[in-house]
């Protein structure tokens, strides 16, 4: 390879990058919609500016590949070669290779994933010598690599797919080699499944054998799904359901038997009779052969959970394969298969049409996103930020020369006697001078204002990400999750996104491993096959919150109470006296359990704990409420530490304190008179109702100047459920400002929520209302209690130390 | 060449082992001392915001370019006499102790002192300078005074402050009761 310009190289991997997201964003878009050329059309501009790129760069592999690439998305995009699921899923696997080359570049400014196997099958579709493929996707899509070869010889004519789940037999069919990596997996996991049943016994943690016993009945899941064999699935479903009711059990502390796990192994084995001796053949652990301690098949029946004998009475709506996994191409509108929303063909009659198109502007609104951005060094930001700072310090000291050349003006007026004619140079000299310093103003304000917006971005940066990770997550899973996006335009700093990230993507994983059930699940509880989580963001105050929301199986309390106690973390007088909310929250309790544990008796726990440390560490809450049946939702707030917010400037004494707009209800002026004490809290009638008031001054301990003596201004606050007014000397007005942390020792419990640095370079401090209002009723309530101890007692008489007057 | 270079380095880093460079600096009569390693700048005049519910000796914040910082007032914060001489522009000194930058009041900044480890004594049994010797790291004779050389870390105990900010809370409860 030629010698590369390392700034060339940047530059590329940086606007490969940009492409690559967008053709991303794109394709996933294309696995819900196949046949839309449009979208074909536009993938075919990123994939063609990559080609140009990377061919005058002299990067051999990323030419060939997106050249490859590009061959093929014109076929498709004039319609002389049929779309199908299938070349969708070849065309992500293309663009994840073409991610880890700009990986690699970027890494080590060469080029390393191998491309070769991949070129060859593009080139096996573009010649229409691979009709059907279905590309194993990894589930982890780090290493598509092997998968991809894996791939590559796997001609499978859509006949084979099985007309009916009944029990059959499959045996090499097409493909002996693709077979025997089959098999080989088979005889691995059965093994271990097996060495897993006869450890429960004594397994100390049960809960997270059947978690791992789970694990890889899914994944033989989704390979049974990839070579088509839906009776195989489908027992391995209901297999799935057997262990979750075990799960259940062992959350409950009930005696299970796993008598019914050899049951599976030994039917799974049934379906290859010709492979029988091979399967349970002695592997790595010491397994005994599952077929000599099998019990007869008819017992294994009725082991088997009754629900999972209902499922297979109606074996077709069971045999769906989840979304996005095998697709029987080319998609003619098959008979096995009716029920497919993504079923190319069937295209315009769906009733999805709408919600889809409802959709849209969300999904071009992220597009756009992507496209405006640029990339920039944070410090560059942060370095610059500091730097606006310094010249509003220096503006206001602008602002002084041009008073003082007031004062000189009227000085050389009054006492120096010069002639009018003078007198007007300098008049006009100092009105000039006025107006370059209000020129000056306006632009570095909006200087400030822009930087500070730099810092924000739409949290569309972070959103964007996921409908790939529930594509990957539900990929080969027997459950369908659509993902819902509102609000992604809504900014907050950047560092927050970064740290949100993956307690996100812990959550969503969570949400779709166990808060959603399967589709034949979904189907039984007459829920729509496909569940829906909803993430939304919004502003709230000085917060951000983003909710997720999935329409799964939900958490019951009883069942994290049971545990709980199980666990002795808290007694059952405690767990008794505790909400259904509380009793969710529990499930964040560090050592509550290791994850796998709660995991099943409500569908969530995976790392909670992890996850609330996180949301934590930013000053944020998190909130969990479920519907047991319906939905879950969590609730994160955080606030937007660095954010811009608007502020209501005000004046005690000689402090200027900040004031959130979110939090100001009304400003009024009030009069003495106005002002009435109840019960020793000072109160004023606002609209006829009774509005406690606290003057800063007091709360804060500091002098207070009023203009003029019996007049009064009040902020009034909304605080949560309660309204509060604020008692100031002066309102100063409105301004936007950056909110910075203050230092732990100064902000806990101090009725701060932070600092922001005012025009002249100072610091004003900025009220968090919400605890004011616990600051001022506290105090409220030990001055009443004193008020009251003091008439018990003799007048003047010092009342005991407040510590006793705390409520609580 | 290497080896001369090993060399010069090796001395210098000897030179640097038993030679110890300071800040020092003057509250009313005494002079103290600071490893100029924790000093991350020295400003002078900067406007402090007061900061309400702390401890007396939290003098406020102040804007260091664009970062707030907490200011503490040292005099008060050793319980030294506070009849602060020469009014005017405060100096600001700025140290880093374990990465909570914090600013210190003091009287006036001196000069860098360089002195040798060995010459460092520990603290007396005996009350140095109207201090409790818990702030003091140790000693040091300079000629005609008496270097004190101050333990930050005991200075800056952030659990301390916390404890006496919630007292402070309390006396302001009772104040706001009285009132």
């Amino acid at each position: 390879m030629i010698e590369l310009d390392p700034s060339l190289i940047s530059d590329f991997v940086v606007e490969a990058g940009e492409h690559l997201e967008e053709m991303e964003s794109m394709l996933l878009r294309l696995a819900e919609d196949p046949a839309n050329r449009d979208l074909f059309n536009a993938i075919f501009r990123p994939v063609h500016t990559i080609k140009g790129a990377s061919q005058f760069m002299g990067l051999v592999r990323i030419a060939a590949l997106s050249h490859k690439l590009e061959d093929l998305l014109d076929l498709l995009r004039q319609g002389k070669r049929p779309s199908s699921p299938g070349i969708v899923e070849t065309l992500i696997v293309a663009r994840d290779h073409l991610a880890m080359l700009v990986a690699d570049l970027a890494r080590s400014q060469t080029e390393e994933t191998p491309v070769d196997h991949l070129i060859a099958r593009l080139e096996r579709i573009i010649e229409g010598r691979e009709e059907v493929e279905d590309v194993e996707e990894p589930v982890e899509p780090v290493e598509p690599v092997e998968s991809a070869t894996l791939g590559v010889e796997t001609p499978k004519p859509p006949s084979t797919v099985p007309p009916a789940p009944e029990m059959g037999t499959y045996e090499e069919e097409y493909d002996k080699e693709l077979f025997a990596i089959f098999i080989e997996q088979l005889r691995e996991k059965l093994a271990f499944l097996s060495a897993q049943a006869q450890r429960f016994a004594t397994a100390p943690d049960q809960f997270e054998v059947l978690e791992q016993c789970l694990d890889s009945i899914r994944s033989l899941d989704s390979s049974a799904n990839y070579m088509g064999y839906q009776a195989l699935s489908l027992l391995y479903e209901q297999w799935c359901d057997a262990i979750l009711a075990a799960q259940q059990a062992v959350a409950l502390s009930q005696p299970v038997s796993m008598g019914f796990m050899e049951t599976y192994v030994e039917r799974v084995i049934q379906f290859f009779p010709q492979h029988g001796d091979r399967l349970p053949e002695g592997g790595e652990p010491p397994v005994a052969r599952p077929v000599a301690r099998t019990p007869a098949p008819e017992i294994a029946q009725d082991l088997l959970p009754k629900e999972s004998l209902e499922d297979q009475a109606p074996p077709a709506p069971l045999g769906k394969p989840p979304v996005s996994a095998v697709e029987p191409a080319p998609a003619q509108p098959g008979p096995a298969v009716v029920e497919r929303p993504e079923e190319p063909a069937a295209g315009p009659a769906w009733e999805t049409e709408g919600e889809r198109q409802k959709a849209e502007p969300s999904q071009e609104a992220g597009e756009r996103v992507l496209k405006k951005s640029v990339r920039v060094d944070a410090h560059k930001i942060d370095i610059l930020m500091n730097q606006v700072g310094e010249l509003i310090v220096d503006r206001s000291y602008f602002f002084q020369l041009f008073n003082e050349m007031r004062n000189l003006q009227q000085y050389l007026k009054v006492n120096a006697g010069l002639d009018p004619k003078d007198m007007k140079l300098i008049r006009a000299f100092t009105y000039r001078f006025g107006e370059a310093i209000v020129s000056l103003s306006r632009t570095s304000n909006e200087l400030q204002e822009g930087v500070m917006k730099v810092r924000m971005l739409p949290i569309a940066q972070l959103f964007n990400r996921y409908p790939r990770l529930i594509h990957d997550l539900t990929r080969g899973t027997n459950k369908q999750v659509q993902l819902e996006i509102r609000g992604e335009e809504t900014e907050l700093d950047r560092m927050i996104i970064e740290e949100i990230s993956d307690p996100l993507i812990h959550l969503i994983r969570n949400a779709v491993d166990h808060g959603f059930e399967t589709v034949a699940e979904r189907k039984r509880l007459d829920k729509p096959p496909t569940g829906t989580l909803l993430l939304e963001a919004y502003h709230e105050s000085n917060h951000i919150v983003i909710e997720m929301t999935d329409d799964g199986r939900g958490m019951n309390p009883e069942l994290i109470k049971s545990k709980a106690l199980e666990k002795g973390l808290f007694s059952r007088e405690e767990l008794e006296r505790m909400s259904a909310r509380e009793l969710l929250r529990l499930i964040m309790t560090p050592g509550f359990s290791t994850a796998a544990e709660v995991t099943n008796t409500s569908g969530r726990g995976v790392g909670m704990d992890v996850v609330k440390k996180n949301i934590e560490k930013l000053n944020g809450t998190i909130d969990i409420e479920s519907t047991i049946g319906l939905q879950t939702r969590i609730r994160l707030k955080i606030p937007l530490t660095l954010a811009i917010i608007s502020a209501l400037m005000v004046r005690v004494g000689d402090n200027l304190f900040t004031v959130p707009l979110a939090n100001v209800e009304e400003t009024l002026r009030i009069f003495a008179k106005d002002i009435t004490t109840v019960e020793g809290t000072e109160v004023i009638h606002l609209r006829g109702r009774t509005t406690p008031i606290f003057r800063l001054s007091v709360l804060f301990d500091i002098p207070s100047n009023q203009r003029e003596a019996g007049k009064f201004f009040v902020v009034i606050v909304n605080a949560g459920l309660r309204k509060l007014g604020l008692v100031v000397d002066e309102l100063l007005g409105q301004e936007e400002v950056v909110i910075k942390p203050l230092v732990d020792y100064l902000q806990e419990k101090s009725g701060l929520s932070g600092a922001t640095i005012i025009g002249d370079g100072r610091v004003s401090l900025i009220l968090d209302v919400y605890e004011l209002a616990n600051i001022a009723m506290t105090r409220q309530v030990a001055r009443y209690q004193e008020l009251s101890l003091g008439r018990r007692k003799a007048a003047g008489e010092k009342t005991s130390y407040p510590a006793t007057g705390r409520p609580n | 060449m290497a080896d001369v270079y090993t060399t010069r380095r090796m001395e210098e880093t000897e030179e640097k082992d038993h030679l110890m460079q300071l800040v020092g600096f003057m509250n009313g009569r005494e002079m103290f001392g600071v490893d100029i390693l924790m000093v991350q700048e020295i400003i002078r005049g900067a406007p402090i915001t007061a900061v309400p519910n702390t401890p007396a000796f939290v003098e406020g914040v102040t804007n260091l370019r664009g970062n707030i910082i907490p200011v503490i007032d040292l005099r008060k914060r050793l319980n030294l006499p506070t009849d602060r001489q020469g009014t005017g522009k405060n100096w600001v000194l700025i140290l880093d102790i374990a990465g909570r930058v914090t600013g210190f009041i003091v009287d006036a900044v001196t000069e860098v002192l360089k002195i040798e480890r060995d010459a460092i004594e520990p603290p007396p049994e005996i009350v140095v300078a109207g201090l409790e010797s818990q702030y003091v790291q140790g000693v040091c004779d300079i000629g005609e005074r008496l270097l004190i050389l101050l333990d930050f870390n005991r200075i800056l105990l952030v659990e301390e402050i916390k404890r006496l900010k919630e007292v402070n809370m309390g006396g302001q409860r009772l104040s706001g009761a009285a009132g």
